[in-house]
């Protein structure tokens, strides 16, 4: 089983209670800016009438941890995407690689590290749902069982054709993510991508890295047999140079 | 490990029971969508305190403009409750003080009974 979060921006007020709570939860610096920073992990933005929340999405194979050269990221058999700030190394390959551009840096910091939601993998270890969703007093955000919400999303699509587009954000973008939206505007409109690859990405980079052993194995290989037949080649010569300048 | 398969099946069971609910709450987006705040807090004070205070979300909301984060976190921690309240923080400008100056609302320097419950209970 994994945990996920729905968010409805259709429910959403825009209250700020969710940002409030991350920051509480996570003890990060007040004040709550108005876009997402290493210091503050959700934000709700107004675009264009319509309450957005921004936060990590905790995609099922993650772009970051594969990326990540010293494992500082990593993906918990219960949904989380965690990162060990102790392991950073600061390389931002992460923030790079990200398809939704959610970590962001410390650039006000002698020594910096990234941050991003972590879906509050503490709370959830112990049973508990995350900070945003325990205090989202309209139930915008819904926390639970990432198939469960799915099937409410699904439910809510079937309910309200008129109230929603068409789709469940999440669902495929990135090969699915723990984070599902629902929107009553289409996605792009709410500054959301939606021209993400459909397949998990770390898939395209395994298609590179798993041929490399072989690749360097074959070349090796050949590379080592060219060397050995000239150096026989130049040795047989000067062998026989050798006997005819003896005759 | 026994311990988080049992953590990992309670929270898929309160997940299970707690769906239901969340559904039933707001028909699919129609109208605008429930407002459910939190209780009542009643603070008990000290013994010197003339009677416990009582602070309803319902009735200061409104005046916040539905911002939580017009209190939440940076006078108000909102995942755990405040406890104790004193006139010297709020004399500072913190917690109630932060409004309640006598300028953008009520003070709280006079007027005990305005908060206080005088003789208890609420």
């Amino acid at each position: 089983m994994s945990v996920g979060l729905l968010f409805d921006s259709t429910r959403c007020i825009g209250c700020g209670a969710c940002s409030a709570a991350c920051k509480e939860a996570n003890g990060l610096p007040l004040p709550i800016e108005e876009h997402t920073t290493a210091y503050t992990w959700t934000v709700v933005e107004n675009v264009g009438g319509v309450n957005v929340r921004r936060l990590c999405f905790h995609c099922d194979q993650p772009t970051c941890v594969s990326v990540c050269p010293v494992a500082a990221l990593q993906k918990t058999p219960e949904g989380p995407v965690v990162y060990a700030a102790d392991r950073c190394i600061g390389c931002r390959y992460c923030i790079m690689a990200c398809p939704f551009g959610v970590p962001k840096y410390q650039w006000d910091r002698p020594i910096p590290v990234v941050g991003k939601c972590i879906l509050c993998a503490g709370r959830v270890a112990q049973g508990l749902p995350t900070a945003c969703a325990a205090v989202c007093p309209t139930g915008a955000t819904l926390f639970g069982d990432r198939d469960t919400l799915l099937h409410q999303a699904r439910a809510r699509l079937a309910a309200g054709p008129d109230t929603y587009v068409d789709h469940v954000y999440g669902v495929t973008e990135a090969g699915g993510t723990a984070l599902l939206v629902l929107s009553g505007v289409p996605f792009e409109k709410l500054g959301m991508k939606t021209d993400v690859p459909r397949q998990p990405l770390p898939l395209l980079t395994w298609q590179v890295l798993s041929k490399i052993p072989s690749f360097v194995g074959v070349w090796a290989t050949f590379l080592f047999g060219v060397h050995w037949i000239t150096k026989r080649r130049e040795e047989v010569s000067a062998y026989e140079a050798q006997r005819e300048h003896e005759r | 490990m026994d311990t988080s398969i049992s953590r990992a099946r309670c929270l898929f069971i309160a997940t299970v029971l707690a769906t239901p609910l969340a559904g039933s709450a707001g028909g699919a987006g129609e109208g605008p969508p429930e407002l459910r705040l939190p209780p009542d807090v009643t603070y008990q004070g000290v013994e010197t305190s003339p009677g416990p205070v009582r602070f309803s979300h319902t009735t200061h909301v409104p005046l916040a403009g539905t911002r939580c984060v017009a209190c939440h976190p940076g006078l108000f921690a909102i995942l755990q409750p405040t406890r104790h309240i004193t006139h010297e923080e709020m004399n500072a400008g913190k917690k109630c003080g932060a409004c309640h100056d006598g300028i953008q609302a009520s003070t709280v320097q006079d007027a005990c009974d305005h908060c206080h419950r005088m003789g208890g209970g609420s």
